[in-house]
C-alpha cells in the first residue's frame, strides 16, 4: 500500500513538472486530482532566467477645491514597499507584493492579441451626458472579445484589471492623502547592464514603460483598510507631503 | 592534571566527565543503531555479479529487503528532527519579518487580491481561518500560527502541533497569490509528508517528557497496532520527501539545461543582478566582480542538481554532493535573501544524512566540548 502511495505520486508530481506534451496531456485528468495542494513548477530562475528589475507605478488624479481635475506624479509602489524593509537580510513578504502583482497583470496582458492590447491601454472612462462613467466589466469583456477569440484571455485579464483598480486606489489615497477619482498605473522595466558590461558605469539598456489607461477610482474606502495602506506608506517614507 | 581545587573546579570536571560518559552512550547508542541495521546492509558482497548468486534469487529478494527496510527500523530521525526545527523556524521566521505588513500582505489589506485568490481550488475552511473582514480575528489566528510553530520547532506534542501548524500555514497563505515562493511549495507538500514521520522521537520537548514518564500514555482501551505501521509510515514519509527533493533539482536541472545563460555561465549574475533579490548589494556586485566565480557557481549548480541522485548512491560522493548543495542554499540565502526556500532545501537534504552520523557528529561535538573545557581547567 505505501509503495502504491509513494508510485501515485510520483505520477502526479511527475505530471505537474514535465514539459508540455502528448505525455502530460494524457495525465492531465489524474494530475487535477491533486491540485491545488500538489500542485508544483520549478521553473524559476530556468530556463529563462529573469533580466529586469520591474516596478509598478501608479498615477492618480483628484479634483481641487476648484473642481479642476489635478494629475499626481508617476509613484513607485514597488519602491514605497522595498524601502521600508532595505537591508533586511530576511526581507518582509512586502517585497513581492506589487512586483508579482504587476507581473501577474502584465503576463496576462501579453496573451492578448495586439487589438485587444490597444483597448487595454486605452482608457475606460467615458463621458456620457458631460458625466464620466467606466466601461462595466461586461463591456470591457465584450469589446475585447470582439476583437479576439480569446475569452479565456479576456476574462483573465479584466478580472486583474478590476483588482488592479483597487489596489492602486487604496495606495494613492493613502499615499496622496486625496479623493481619488481615477487611476493608472505602468509596468517599469530596468535591464541592469550585459554580464560583459556589468563594470560599465554608464546603463546600457534603456528603461522600458508599459503604460496602461485611466480607470475610474473604487468608489468605496473603508476607513480600516486604507489605515493599512497609509501605514505603508509611511513606513516606506512616502506620503502627501512628498507630491 | 592537577586535581581541581575550588568548588567550581569540581564542578567542571564533573561536567567534563559527565560529557565523556555522554560520548560513549552516543557511541554505543550508534552502535544499537547499526545492530538494529538489517544484517543484508552490513553484508554488501552479494549482488547479481557474485559468483554464484543467482540473479533471479537476488531480484526476487528484493522486495522481501524493501519490506525489511521500511517496516522494522524508523530511519533518518535525527535528520527529521532538524527538518521539524528548521521548518518551525521557517514559519516564524517569515511570521516575525512579515509581522509589521501582515495586514497588508494576508489581512483586511489583501482583500483586493480575493476574485483571484478565491478561485484555486482550496476548500473554504482553509479561506475561513484567517479572516480579512476583522483585523483582530485575523491577529488571532496570526498568533495562533507563530504559537503552533514554535511547538512544533521544539517538539511539544509534534504531531498536533505539526498538524495545526500545517493547516494555519496554509490558511494564511491561500490568502494571497501573490506572496508564495518556491519554499512555500515544498514546505506545504513536504510538510505533509513529514506528519506521518516520527517528528518527536529526537531533540524534542516529547523526547524529554517521554524519558521521564510524562508524555500521556495510550490508554488501554485503545487498540494496540501493529509494531511494523509506525515504521512504514515513517519510513514511507521519509522516501517521498527524499524523492520530492530529488524531483525538485532534477527537473530544475533540466530546465537550466535549455536556458542559454545558463549554458554559458552568466546566470549567476542575472540572479544577483535583481533588486528584488539584493538585501545587501554591494555584496552581490563584489560576488560577480570576477568571470570565474559567476561562471563556476553557475556550472556547479547545474550540475550537482542534475547529478544529486547518482552522487547519493556512493558515500563519498553523497558527502561531497551534501556539503555542495547546502552551500549553494547557503548562498541563495545570503545574496539573495530567500531564506525560506534556502532553509526547506536544506532540511531536506539532510535527510540523507544517516543518524548514525548524527550521533558520531554529536559525539565529536561533546567529546570537543569536553576536551576544551578540560584545557582550560588545567592551563593557569
Amino acid at each position: 500500500m505505501a509503495a502504491i502511495l509513494v508510485l501515485l505520486y510520483v505520477v502526479l508530481s511527475v505530471a505537474y513538472v514535465m514539459p508540455p506534451g502528448n505525455v502530460k496531456n494524457a495525465l492531465g485528468g489524474y494530475a487535477a486530482l491533486g491540485r491545488p495542494y500538489f500542485s508544483q513548477s520549478w521553473n524559476v530562475f530556468a530556463p529563462n532566467i529573469l533580466k529586469a528589475n520591474i516596478e509598478l507605478e501608479f498615477q492618480a488624479q483628484w479634483y481641487d477645491s476648484s473642481g479642476e481635475l489635478v494629475s499626481s506624479d508617476w509613484i513607485s509602489a514597488t519602491d514605497l514597499e522595498t524601502a521600508a524593509v532595505a537591508g533586511w537580510p530576511v526581507p518582509s513578504r512586502i517585497v513581492k507584493q506589487s512586483w508579482n502583482l504587476i507581473k501577474a497583470y502584465n503576463t496576462r496582458f501579453i496573451e492578448l492579441n495586439a487589438d485587444q492590447r490597444d483597448v487595454v491601454r486605452d482608457t475606460f472612462i467615458r463621458s456620457v451626458g458631460g458625466e464620466f462613467t467606466t466601461l462595466s466589466t461586461e463591456a470591457v469583456e465584450e469589446k475585447l472579445n470582439d476583437l479576439g477569440d480569446n475569452p479565456g484571455d479576456v476574462a483573465r485579464l479584466v478580472r486583474y484589471d478590476a483588482l488592479m483598480k483597487e489596489y492602486v486606489t487604496y495606495l494613492a489615497t493613502a499615499y496622496l492623502g486625496e479623493d481619488i477619482a481615477r487611476v493608472r498605473w505602468r509596468l517599469f522595466t530596468q535591464r541592469p547592464n550585459d554580464f560583459e558590461h556589468r563594470l560599465d558605469e554608464a546603463q546600457q539598456f534603456e528603461p522600458d514603460i508599459r503604460q496602461f489607461g485611466w480607470r475610474l477610482a473604487t468608489e468605496r474606502i473603508l476607513p480600516e483598510v486604507l489605515a493599512v495602506y497609509e501605514e505603508v506608506v509611511r513606513r516606506g517614507g512616502g506620503g502627501a507631503s512628498d507630491d | 592534571m592537577t586535581e581541581p581545587q575550588t568548588r567550581r573546579e569540581r564542578r567542571r570536571a564533573e561536567e567534563a566527565e559527565a560529557a565523556l560518559q555522554s560520548e560513549t552512550a552516543a557511541v554505543e547508542e550508534g552502535a544499537a543503531i547499526e545492530e538494529a541495521a538489517p544484517i543484508k546492509e552490513k553484508d554488501t558482497t552479494a549482488s547479481p555479479d557474485d559468483e554464484g548468486v543467482d540473479l533471479g534469487e537476488w531480484v526476487r529478494a528484493l522486495p522481501d529487503e524493501a519490506v525489511r527496510w521500511a517496516t522494522t527500523v524508523k530511519r533518518a530521525t535525527y535528520s527529521f528532527a532538524v527538518l521539524r526545527i528548521i521548518y518551525g523556524f521557517i514559519i516564524l521566521l517569515v511570521l516575525v519579518t512579515s509581522f509589521a505588513d501582515r495586514q497588508y500582505l494576508w489581512g483586511i489589506g489583501s482583500r483586493f487580491i480575493d476574485p483571484v485568490a478565491t478561485t484555486r481550488g482550496y476548500p473554504f475552511f482553509f479561506e475561513a481561518i484567517f479572516n480579512k473582514s476583522n483585523a483582530v480575528v485575523f491577529d488571532i489566528a496570526y498568533f495562533l500560527l507563530a504559537i503552533f510553530a514554535l511547538a512544533f520547532m521544539v517538539g511539544f506534542l509534534t504531531r498536533l502541533s505539526g498538524m495545526l501548524t500545517l493547516l494555519f500555514w496554509i490558511g494564511v497563505s491561500v490568502n494571497s497569490t501573490l506572496l508564495t515562493n518556491g519554499g512555500d511549495t515544498v514546505l506545504r507538500i513536504t510538510l505533509l509528508f513529514a506528519l506521518f514521520a516520527d517528528l518527536g522521537r529526537r531533540w524534542s520537548v516529547d523526547e524529554w517528557l517521554r524519558s521521564r514518564g510524562r508524555l500521556l500514555k495510550r490508554p488501554e482501551w485503545m487498540p494496540r497496532t501493529p509494531d511494523w505501521l509506525g515504521p512504514l509510515a515513517h519510513n514511507t514519509a521519509l522516501m517521498l520527501c527524499a524523492y520530492q527533493i530529488i524531483l525538485i533539482y532534477v527537473s530544475s536541472a533540466f530546465l537550466k539545461l535549455q536556458g542559454v545563460e545558463w549554458l554559458n555561465g552568466t546566470a549567476v549574475y542575472y540572479s544577483l543582478a535583481l533588486d528584488v533579490f539584493r538585501p545587501f548589494p554591494w555584496l552581490n556586485d563584489l560576488a560577480t566582480m570576477w568571470d570565474f566565480p559567476v561562471i563556476a557557481l553557475t556550472w556547479m549548480t547545474m550540475v550537482l542538481q542534475l547529478l544529486f541522485p547518482v552522487l547519493l548512491v556512493w558515500r563519498p560522493t553523497r558527502i561531497a554532493a551534501l556539503i555542495g548543495i547546502t552551500g549553494v542554499h547557503l548562498g541563495i540565502g545570503l545574496f539573495l535573501g530567500l531564506w525560506p526556500f534556502s532553509l526547506a532545501m536544506i532540511a531536506l537534504d539532510f535527510l540523507f544524512v544517516r543518524d548514525r552520523t548524527w550521533v558520531w557528529a554529536v559525539a565529536e561535538l561533546k567529546k570537543r566540548v569536553a576536551q576544551f573545557r578540560e584545557r582550560k581547567l588545567v592551563s593557569p
